[in-house]
């Protein structure tokens, strides 16, 4: 397998054709989701897609597998490139803060109402969330990167991710509230 | 923390995985043709980027050629010069070789001469002549040969030295001197002697001139007269 995925990068890295194809049906809907989650379902995203992957296999020679998988590295160049276009138009965006206020694990809501119900009104929270915060939720509970590996593609620290997250569920549980008094 | 807490916990986050895997089910799927496009576009980025190459490469080989074309119009006019105007190093050195060799032949010729003392004058006449000669051909095997014969007497640095090249020239005019008073003195003595054992006329005398050479001149015919 690691094998295969050697020869798979060094592949991209001489640029052949059906290389560059392969990289772009196994990770691209990844790469999407990613985007889109970031900067919304608009031409935008197919423009930072494209430049995502132009990117990526132009500077394929400096990936590092030791440092990071393939998925990993294509994420961070994807999240880099989502934020860097909402910068430049100017979108609303949260950065992740090292110096951000810890949350701890006792302070997580303790009252959610029960499964189905629960989920449904967890899902129309997670909606009100800012891009960024959606993305780390998404990278952690459906991508299931590691704390790690979050801190890799956001450029950030695994504790500052951890931090972020309690915080993100603690915003949530408020969110679940709101909701549920309307 | 207790498990109660624990577990809490992990039941809020297996529904707020559900949640998230409905809300990821929701995003729109990848638009169809998209990967073509980008497949195009990387082909051109590839083609933008070989052209660049190119240009770059021609560029490299034109400034090189150029480069080259600079390097070898100096290294031409410095070859020139070079020819024109010898270093001042080379002239020294050449002085050196000259004057050691000529002081080689004088030393040679110096015993023939006390043999022949009427014969000085030609003999500086000659000396002067292979001088003029030997300084318009020096080469590196006559300095070698020099410096061999004479390292005892010179030393062996003598020609890497303007100060000994400054002196070995005063003893060469030194010995110029010397012998042209040498020859005037022989040459007077001959007269003089002639003149006292055979006087040409009752009104010839001997007459010195303003270098000291002593003639025998006719007062009456106010010339001289060649004994």
């Amino acid at each position: 397998m690691e094998r295969e995925t050697n020869e798979f990068i060094n592949d991209l890295r001489r640029r052949k054709p059906a290389a560059q194809q392969r990289l772009l049906a196994d990770y691209g809907p990844m790469v999407f989701r990613i985007v889109v989650r970031m900067v919304g379902l608009t031409e935008d995203a197919e423009e930072v897609y494209q430049d995502v992957f132009v990117k990526a296999l132009a500077s394929i020679s400096t990936f590092d597998e030791r440092k990071a998988s393939l998925a990993t590295w294509l994420s961070r160049i994807a999240y880099n490139e989502s934020v860097n276009h909402m910068r430049r138009n100017r979108m609303d965006f949260v950065l992740l803060d090292d110096n951000e206020m810890e949350t701890a694990v006792e302070d997580l809501p303790s009252d959610y109402h029960d499964d189905e119900q629960a989920v449904i009104l967890l899902e129309q929270a997670i909606a009100l969330l800012p891009t960024t915060e959606q993305t780390l939720l998404s990278l952690f509970y459906y991508e299931n990167r590691s704390l790690q590996e979050i801190a890799y593609i956001t450029d950030s620290k695994p504790t500052t991710i951890g931090s972020r997250l309690s915080r993100i569920r603690k915003k949530l549980y408020h969110l679940i509230q709101q909701i549920s008094e309307q | 923390m207790n498990d109660n807490d624990i577990n809490h916990i992990l039941q809020h986050d297996a529904q707020l995985r559900e949640a998230v895997r409905r809300h990821e089910q929701q995003s729109p799927p990848l638009p169809a043709g998209l990967n073509e496009r980008v497949m195009q576009e990387m082909g051109k980025v590839e083609q933008d980027r070989h052209r660049m190459r190119k240009r770059v490469k021609i560029l490299l080989a034109l400034t090189s050629t150029a480069a080259a074309c600079l390097l070898l119009l100096l290294t031409r006019s410095l070859s020139t010069r070079e020819q024109t105007e010898p270093a001042p190093v080379l002239e020294a050195k050449t002085k050196a070789i000259t004057i050691s060799e000529t002081m080689t032949k004088t030393e040679v010729e110096a015993p023939m001469e006390e043999k022949e003392p009427t014969d000085l004058h030609k003999c500086v006449a000659r000396k002067k002549l292979r001088k003029k000669v030997r300084k318009k051909e020096p080469s590196i095997e006559r300095e070698l040969v020099a410096q061999e014969q004479y390292a005892d007497t010179l030393g062996s640095h003598i020609f890497q030295s303007p100060e000994n090249v400054l002196i070995a020239m005063k003893m060469l005019d030194e010995c110029d001197a010397i012998y042209r008073n040498e020859l005037q003195e022989v040459r007077n003595n001959v007269i003089d002697a002639t003149f006292r054992v055979a006087p040409p006329s009752g009104s010839a005398i001997l007459v010195k001139d303003m270098n000291g050479d002593l003639d025998v001149v006719d007062r009456e015919k106010k010339r001289i007269i060649e004994l």
